[in-house]
């Protein structure tokens, strides 16, 4: 289902000396807004006996290690304003399933949430720590894990 | 016994090279179970994922990386611990976890020597978590906590 | 208080090394750009297998006997060896390891003693780093050194390896050969920052004509910081503890034979 289009767009984030975004909480975005985390069944997905099902990683909820990095995401309502549905957009043009969480949820854990548009993915932000950019404490990512929900549901996958 | 590192002629020393002393070696195989090869699989594609593997900008894992985390499994595991998941990071990292025997307990492979272990006990709610550099004592404790563990439940 | 030391130590061998994450960007064709670093010394250049990764871990229960997992193929990138003419140095070079072996040639050769060769370890590792530095945007990062002391004992029969050996004493075992290793796990204030392997082996002849035991120590682990200072002192710190060892593990009589001076 398409959307209806709704000129949408953020301020550019500001940039280091290599070009790379630096890390910052953008007050554009709201936090009644939803970010999307994309997940791949093949590589996200492990056996949970403890809990007797198939379930996400905590893995998918830690951003990159590299100085700086951060959890990528896709910012919905940037998707929305494209006139795309989010759950076909996240979906191609690789299939993965797909979660989402609120904004308010980041950084109700001390997470700041940034917009990093990307050649291929005008809609693709990210998620930083606050101390430390490239690292979510255990509470922070357990947070973000309980409070997502499936934007597109891997069979058999429970959340966790 | 033999340390297995020096196999196939890949060695520091290059002493063999014009002493013409030849080494009279035995090496010998540890046979883990079946999901010891299904592991060497799951390294091996791990190490092969293709750039945007998570639907971002998502690289293999490191071959250090996956190199540290095969040498900690074969060190640290106790013989009859469960078999591990493992978890490719978008940078990468991975994550080596058990979900098993009322624990949670992970292995977040930032580099070598530099992990951050975590676990979860499910029936006391305690969290404990500890950065290791190259003692991995304490996690070979977790190890050993939850392989027992699994052994009692399957004893009752 | 100084270290022990000896005139005719049956020493034959010794290896200093640095292991790195390998840079970003390094593909084959660039090996040429790294002898060129240092040609002038090591003009002869070999092929060799490479050498895979080595990580010291403490806590598990047999690390002598860890498994390995062979998910390979690795990286399409060989070990070199790069030759000095005398054949006495050679330098080992692949994208993720320098060592600097040190070898006797011919009977008689003095061993050209710590210092020098960890000075000169030292600087190669100064332009292995300003090159990747260069070339990568990443200086070197170190996540394990090892030293390693390789000594050749001739003995023709191996029912002596008492005599020179405190570790083994056979009495009445006809030994035909022997094959151990085991490993001590060294400490600083209960924490464990490095291992040393021990390694006995009864080698010989093709001919079998000449036998001897192969004894090595190897102190390998984790330096304190990525860097070659760092790296170069706990490589120096297992340098000294080996030398200790070597003495502890051998007899008074072997200490005569190899003429102990201090």
């Amino acid at each position: 289902m398409l959307c209806p289009k709704r000129e949408q767009k953020l301020r550019l984030p500001d940039l280091d000396d290599n070009g790379d975004v630096v890390p910052h909480d953008h007050d554009e975005i709201q936090n009644d807004d939803f970010l999307i985390r994309r997940v791949n069944p093949k590589q996200h997905v492990v056996p949970d006996d403890n809990r007797g099902c198939r379930r996400i990683s905590s893995k998918l909820f830690q951003p990159s290690s590299a100085e700086n990095g951060g959890m990528s995401v896709d910012i919905k309502p940037l998707i929305e304003g494209l006139g795309e549905a989010p759950e076909q957009y996240v979906v191609t043009p690789v299939f993965l399933g797909a979660v989402e969480f609120s904004v308010d949820v980041a950084r109700g854990n001390n997470l700041r949430v940034g917009y990093d548009p990307l050649p291929d993915n005008e809609c693709h932000g990210e998620v930083w720590g606050s101390n430390r950019p490239n690292r979510f404490s255990g509470s922070q990512n357990k947070a973000l894990h309980r409070s997502c929900r499936w934007l597109v549901e891997l069979d058999d996958v429970e959340l966790i | 016994m033999t340390n297995s590192s020096n196999r196939g002629g890949s060695s520091v020393s290059v002493l063999n090279d014009h002493t013409g002393f030849q080494a009279h070696r035995v090496l010998v195989d540890w046979h883990r179970g079946d999901w010891w090869d299904k592991l060497q699989a799951r390294f091996k594609e791990l190490t092969s994922l293709p750039r945007g593997w998570d639907g971002y900008a998502g690289v293999p894992v490191a071959w250090d990386n996956a190199s540290f985390a095969a040498k900690l499994i074969g060190t640290i595991l106790p013989q009859n611990c469960p078999e591990p998941s493992l978890v490719p990071g978008a940078d990468g990292t991975l994550q080596i976890e058990w979900h098993q025997n009322s624990f949670d307990i992970e292995l977040d492979i930032l580099g070598p020597n530099n992990v951050i272990a975590t676990r979860y006990n499910l029936v006391t709610d305690e969290t404990n978590e500890v950065h290791v550099e190259t003692d991995f004592s304490e996690v070979v404790c977790w190890l050993d906590a939850m392989s027992e563990a699994g052994a009692e439940i399957e004893a009752a | 208080m100084s270290l022990p030391s000896f005139d005719n130590p049956p020493l034959e061998e010794v290896v200093l090394g640095a292991q790195f994450s390998s840079p970003e960007g390094f593909n084959s064709t660039h090996n040429g750009q790294v002898w060129s670093l240092f040609g002038q010394e090591f003009p002869i250049v070999q092929d060799q297998p490479r050498l895979e990764p080595q990580f010291e871990v403490f806590g598990g229960q047999s690390p002598q006997q860890g498994i390995r997992l062979d998910f390979g193929p690795p990286p399409l990138r060989n070990r070199l060896w790069f030759v000095s003419n005398d054949q006495s140095h050679l330098l080992q070079f692949q994208d993720d390891r320098l060592l600097l072996n040190w070898r006797k040639r011919k009977e008689g050769e003095q061993y050209p003693r710590y210092e020098t060769i960890s000075d000169k370890f030292s600087e190669y590792l100064g332009r292995l780093d300003s090159f990747y530095s260069s070339k990568y945007q990443m200086p070197l990062r170190i996540n394990q050194a090892e030293i390693s002391y390789i000594n050749i004992i001739p003995m023709e029969n191996y029912r002596e390896i008492g005599e020179l050996l405190s570790l083994v004493r056979p009495s009445s075992v006809e030994l035909e050969g022997i094959n151990a290793n085991f490993g001590e796990v060294i400490r600083r204030d209960t924490k464990p920052v490095a291992r040393i392997t021990y390694e006995l082996q009864s080698v010989s002849t093709v001919d079998g004509r000449k036998r001897a035991l192969r004894l090595s120590l190897t102190y390998r682990g984790k330096p304190l910081l990525e860097n070659i200072d760092s790296t170069l002192d706990f490589i120096s710190n297992g340098r000294d503890l080996i030398v200790k060892r070597f003495c502890d593990i051998t007899t008074s009589k072997a200490h005569g034979l190899w003429r102990r001076t201090s």
